[in-house]
């Protein structure tokens, strides 16, 4: 698995595959505060992305690789002023 | 860690050479001969890429790529199909059933790779 | 052979099989449907094979085939006996080009005459219009290709189309009003210093593409992963992603729906994107940029941001054409402004262009006039009157500018090229397949030039060669043709100048081989020269397509027309061009092919005959080292007394023992091969010699899933292909010869297989003439065979049987169908090789049976062991009908023979140590009875003398070798359970 789940964070690391969105959309709907650490994250699959995009959360850590960060930081960073 | 490639063909020659393509690229390779022999195999393993032949005996590659996407385990796995050059309309068809795209025989070693990267983050 | 080039040798030779049963049945089957499916699909898979291989007149056979076959599954009724027999002709074709390949290691002597015809022959089988041009394509040498180029020509068309309009847009040439090009909505969001990044990667021959994807919403389910394939967007400069989740309720979300969308900006060839977005081309959108396009000034806005003044001194140092100028003032400016502004972008742009240092001054230029209009525009200032450049005002004069028109002209399809004037002589069809012809011309050259010392340049050599005859020949440019001819096979031999010559007197400068054996880089070399090589060329072009021939006018344009669009070898998509370009790139590191482990099929594996044999040795020696173990239990019992030992050895002797025999009993199985493997061929063989014999034939096999070891299997095929030609020659009679007999005027030929213990027996029966006794008597006696007594005595059964004998030939004339002068005596000797036995009976007009009893495994035997003067001898049991014990007084001697009575019948004896010249008597028990062996040899029954009986045992009988090797009298030796060596007698020799 691509993501170590905590109280308050969910961590992301290296390829995040559809397989586990479902298990990603359980953990925000269950923190509503929780945070997203993408800072070892390579790459995600677009239902990822979708579903990170939908629970507008806090992301503590960009992905290390800038052309992925800015692939997605739009879409995530939007999210965390509003 | 290395991709497990799943490849389904009834010529024991494509299947020879598209896994010695595969395994020279660095994947892991699996076979079976026909869509029945696949589904069976495919039971006990969850390879990151399926390949499958069109034309086969018992179950040919449009059966499989249903089957397949009716099994909740690879919903979402790509699929590509082995064509020939003629098989055009196959491809088409192919991709309303599920699959994610096709390689057109014989596919060199490289552009296989190619392919592949494409259709498969990480590989 | 590589191991790829064995197995598909290997299976070809199965799918070939499978075709001819299936053609077979095609001729029988009521519903021809299934089978012609069935056809079609391992035709199609037999010819998907060969392409792996550079094989084309293989594969053009194939290919003919296959499209016969897709024919006839559409319609069936084309289907008639001579296309069975084309069919057969052209599998038998495809056999013996595989034998070819085996036998020369590889490198197939292939009759290319042959190929064509029984292309030509199949095609006509397909629909009348198309055959005929189907058949030119085929047939002129490009195989493989046609269909393959189809594609990438018109992928080619489009592109060449593009870039003449995009001539009129790209940097050299921009538009020619100074009016400002729309603003791109898409691009409005990217980074002032991605547009920059952008604009400078852009250039006339390589512009930036937008490229819009919007996945479909179940894509995710067809295996898509869109980011992915964005992201992986080859020469990707920017991308985006949007969607409006944002504005959803997480726990409504449905994340497998695909809401998001894709915009990206690529510096890649359109010809890489269409690639890369094939899967999902309806999909996509890819257009090309402006690279005016690009000079945007993104930002925020703000209007005021410059003084008037500095604009206006930026505009006017433009206009002097001093850009340093421009540039030291967009800096100065650039301090004092918020980076995020767009007039600051504007300053950015200015200092940019003026540092790219590939764009020409007048480039430049023309770039710094939209930035400097767009920042007019943007800060609210009026506009500025910038002169045309001179050079530009020179080439466009005709078109009457005017500056102060605001319109945009972003395309120019007339802006000159430098070879304008040659271009609009020609069509675009034959541009097009120019522009093809030279691209591969020049790889080729360029492939030429690569180093000839690696160890894969012969097979990269054949290919160019391949593609520049293929291309050559494809483009009907017959007059290059005799010279590039020659070089190739000089080049072939080893001289690769010629072939250079020749490359460069179609493209001067285009390949350079001198380059590589004096050291410099010679790829680098060969870019350079490119622009200049293509007008030069194009004379010679015209030249040659003038003169060309083409003998039939009215197929001519329909032709010209295949061959353009389906035969133009496309630059990069080319198969061939492709594999030789890897080449190059590959050539400082790895080849792209080296020869693989073999690689085993999932379901059954091949193995090497030898790897069987060891296992079989090795369970031997177990087998041995196993029986030793009862003798020390023997001795730990014996000798000291350790009687709980002896037991505890014999307990695990027995699971030793059960091992080792379900072992065997495995590794046999192994060897087992069904009759199937034999009886496959005899179809299509009755088929063939029936129709040349004018009989009606039917066929029936049974049991083919009798399974025997493969040695028996193997060595009865040629026996009972002789047995079948016999029938069918001299058995079943004609169809009105039958009538005129009263029986139907189909022949029935039945080829039975079936286990009897550990027994094959294979029965052969036809409903024939049959056999006259009379006649095989009299032909007997006449060729000495029997002398009279034994003419009068025989009776018809054992009559019929003197046809096995050595020498007898039933056959009136010879036929070339059975073979000269080789009778049913060579098939007998075959089965006595393997210790098989064969009888005959027959009926005259009823017909024929022969019955060949075999056994089913030579690998173990097990034999009866025997002492005679000390020493023990093995005698297979197949050949020992009983042991008895016969009293002295019950042998006596009929002239001069000893023999007894057992079971009324007169067994002739025969003392093992005369036989084998032992100066001994043979032992007699205590009451007086001899041990006598009755064997059967052949078809005599037998007694032999021995001293004792000692049991039976199983060895696995090894071959004698070296000198023993000439020693007749014994089969083989086997070692036995104490380690002593047992000699089995070969009876047949001994008596």
């Amino acid at each position: 698995m691509a993501i170590d789940y905590s109280e308050e964070r969910a961590v992301l690391k290296s390829l995040v595959t559809i397989q586990e969105v479902d298990d990603l959309q359980e953990w925000l709907i269950a923190h509503p505060q929780g945070e997203i650490d993408l800072g070892e994250c390579e790459h995600m699959h677009t239902a990822a992305l979708q579903t990170l995009t939908s629970a507008r959360r806090m992301i503590s850590a960009w992905p290390s690789d800038t052309s992925f960060r800015g692939w997605i930081e739009p879409l995530l960073v939007k999210q965390e002023a509003q | 860690m290395s991709k497990l490639i799943f490849v389904v063909d009834d010529s024991a020659t494509m299947l020879m050479s598209v896994r010695s393509s595969l395994e020279m690229n660095g994947f892991k390779v699996e076979t079976a001969s026909d869509g029945v022999e696949a589904l069976d195999r495919l039971n006990s393993m969850s390879p990151d890429l399926i390949i499958t032949d069109m034309n086969m005996p018992r179950m040919g590659g449009m059966e499989l790529i249903q089957a397949l996407r009716a099994m909740s385990k690879f919903r979402f796995t790509p699929i590509l199909t082995l064509t020939t050059e003629s098989e055009s309309s196959k491809r088409d068809q192919a991709k309303r059933l599920g699959a994610t795209g096709w390689l057109v025989k014989p596919v060199p070693a490289m552009d296989l790779a190619k392919i592949i990267k494409q259709v498969l983050p990480g590989a | 052979m590589s191991p790829l080039l064995q197995q598909f040798v290997s299976e070809t030779r199965d799918l070939l099989q499978s075709i001819s049963e299936q053609l077979l049945e095609v001729e029988k089957a009521d519903d021809k449907q299934t089978t012609l499916n069935e056809l079609f699909r391992i035709v199609h898979t037999l010819k998907g094979n060969t392409g792996l291989f550079e094989f084309p007149d293989l594969t053009r056979v194939l290919h003919a085939g296959e499209d016969v076959m897709s024919e006839a599954r559409e319609r069936p009724e084309i289907w008639d006996q001579a296309l069975t027999d084309l069919l057969f002709e052209s599998m038998d074709y495809v056999s013996s080009f595989c034998d070819s390949l085996e036998e020369n290691n590889g490198e197939p002597t292939s009759d290319s005459k042959a190929a064509t015809q029984l292309s030509k022959n199949l095609r006509a089988y397909l629909d009348g219009n198309n055959s005929e041009a189907k058949a030119e394509v085929i047939d002129s040498g490009a195989a493989t290709e046609p269909k393959k180029s189809k594609k990438a020509a018109t992928k080619t068309k489009k592109a060449t189309a593009q870039k003449k309009s995009a001539g009129g847009s790209s940097k050299r040439r921009p538009p020619r009003a100074k009016g400002l090009p729309p603003e791109h909505n898409l691009l409005k969001d990217l980074p002032a210093d991605t547009l920059i990044e952008a604009w400078k990667a852009s250039n006339p021959e390589e512009p930036v593409w937008l490229v819009k994807y919007s996945p479909l919403a179940e894509c995710f389910f067809q295996g898509d992963d869109p980011l992915h394939t964005a992201r992986s967007t080859p020469g990707v400069l920017w991308g985006k992603v949007e969607n409006d989740c944002a504005t959803q309720d997480i726990n409504d979300l449905d994340p497998y729906q695909c809401v998001s969308t894709f915009t990206l900006l690529s510096s890649a060839t359109e010809d890489e994107l269409h690639e890369h977005y094939r899967y999902v081309a309806e999909q996509t959108d890819i257009e090309e940029l402006n690279s005016h396009h690009l000079l945007l000034l993104n930002g925020e806005d703000q209007n005021d941001a410059l003084p008037e003044d500095s604009v206006d001194a930026l505009c006017e140092a433009v206009e002097a054409t001093n850009l340093k100028e421009a540039s030291s003032i967009a800096k100065t400016a650039l301090e004092l402004l918020n980076k995020d502004l767009q007039a600051a972008a504007a300053l950015r742009w200015v200092i940019a262009i003026n540092s790219d240092t590939d764009a020409q001054e007048h480039e430049k230029k023309e770039a710094l006039i939209v930035i400097c209009q767009r920042l007019r525009h943007n800060q609210h200032l009026s506009g500025y009157r910038f002169s045309e450049p001179e050079e530009r005002a020179e080439e466009h004069a005709p078109e009457g500018d005017s500056p102060d028109e605001d319109a945009v002209s972003t395309s120019d399809a007339s802006a000159g090229l430098p070879d304008t004037d040659t271009e609009d002589l020609l069509d675009t069809l034959v541009e097009d397949d120019r522009e093809a012809f030279e691209h591969i011309v020049r790889t080729q050259g360029r492939i030429l030039e690569l180093d000839p010392t690696v160890g894969w340049a012969n097979g990269r050599l054949r290919a160019a060669c391949n593609v520049l005859m293929k291309t050559t020949t494809s483009l009907n440019l017959s007059t290059l043709i005799p010279s590039l001819e020659e070089a190739i096979s000089a080049a072939l031999s080893g001289n690769t100048e010629p072939l250079a010559d020749w490359i460069n007197e179609v493209i001067p400068g285009a390949c350079n081989i001198a380059l590589v054996n004096s050291g410099s880089n010679a790829s680098n070399e060969a870019p350079d020269t490119r622009d200049t090589a293509i007008t030069e060329t194009k004379a010679d072009y015209e030249n040659t397509e003038n003169a060309d021939e083409t003998t039939d006018s009215e197929h001519e344009e329909s032709i010209v027309e295949e061959t353009t669009e389906q035969d133009t070898p496309a630059p990069t998509e080319s198969p061939t061009t492709a594999t030789a370009t890897e080449d190059k790139q590959a050539s400082d590191k790895t080849p792209a092919f080296k020869p693989e482990p073999a690689v085993a099929p999932s379901k059954s594996v091949k193995v090497d005959q030898e790897k069987i044999d060891r296992l079989m040795n090795l369970i031997g020696e177990m087998t041995v080292a196993k029986n030793a173990l009862p003798f020390l239990a023997k001795r730990a019992e014996e000798q000291h007394g350790l009687r709980d030992l002896a037991r505890e050895i014999k307990e695990q002797f027995a699971v030793v023992n059960r091992i080792a025999e379900e072992m065997q009993d495995s590794i046999m199985q192994i060897r087992m091969m069904p009759f199937s493997f034999i009886s496959m061929r005899f179809p299509r063989l009755v088929r063939d010699i029936s129709r040349r014999l004018n009989k009606d034939v039917q066929l029936v096999i049974e049991g083919e899933d009798t399974e025997a070891d493969k040695n028996i299997i193997e060595s009865l095929a040629e026996p009972l292909i002789h047995i079948v030609r016999n029938s069918l020659d001299h058995g079943i009679e004609a169809p009105d010869v039958r009538k005129q007999k009263g029986k139907p005027a189909t022949g029935n030929l039945t080829i039975r297989a079936s286990q009897e213990a550990d027994r094959v027996m294979i029965e052969i029966q036809d409903d024939g003439k049959g056999i006259d006794p009379d006649v095989i008597r009299n032909k007997a006696f006449e060729k000495g065979l029997i002398d009279e007594a034994t003419r009068q005595r025989l009776s018809d059964k054992e009559a019929v049987n003197l046809v096995l004998m050595p020498g007898f030939s039933t056959a009136d004339e010879v036929s070339d169908l059975s073979g000269r002068g080789v009778g049913m005596d060579a098939v007998r000797s075959a089965v006595d090789k393997v210790n098989g036995t064969m009888a005959l009976e027959s009926q005259v007009d009823k017909g024929t049976r022969i019955r060949i009893s075999l056994p089913m495994s030579i690998a173990v035997t097990r034999v009866m062991i025997i002492e005679s003067d000390n020493q023990l001898m093995g005698i297979p049991m197949d050949q020992v009908l009983e042991t008895v014990r016969v009293p002295r007084s019950e042998i006596h001697t009929v002239k001069h023979v000893k023999t007894t009575v057992l079971r009324d019948r007169i067994v002739p004896l025969k003392s093992l140590n005369e036989l084998l010249e032992l100066p001994a008597e043979q032992i007699i028990n205590e009451e007086e009875e001899h041990a006598v062996l009755v064997a059967r040899v052949g078809n005599d029954v037998i007694g032999l003398v021995v001293d004792d009986f000692r049991g039976s045992v199983d060895i696995i009988q090894k071959p004698m070798t070296g000198v023993l090797s000439g020693m007749q009298a014994y089969s083989g030796a086997a070692l036995i359970g104490d380690g002593s060596v047992l000699m089995v007698l070969n009876l047949k020799e001994v008596l």
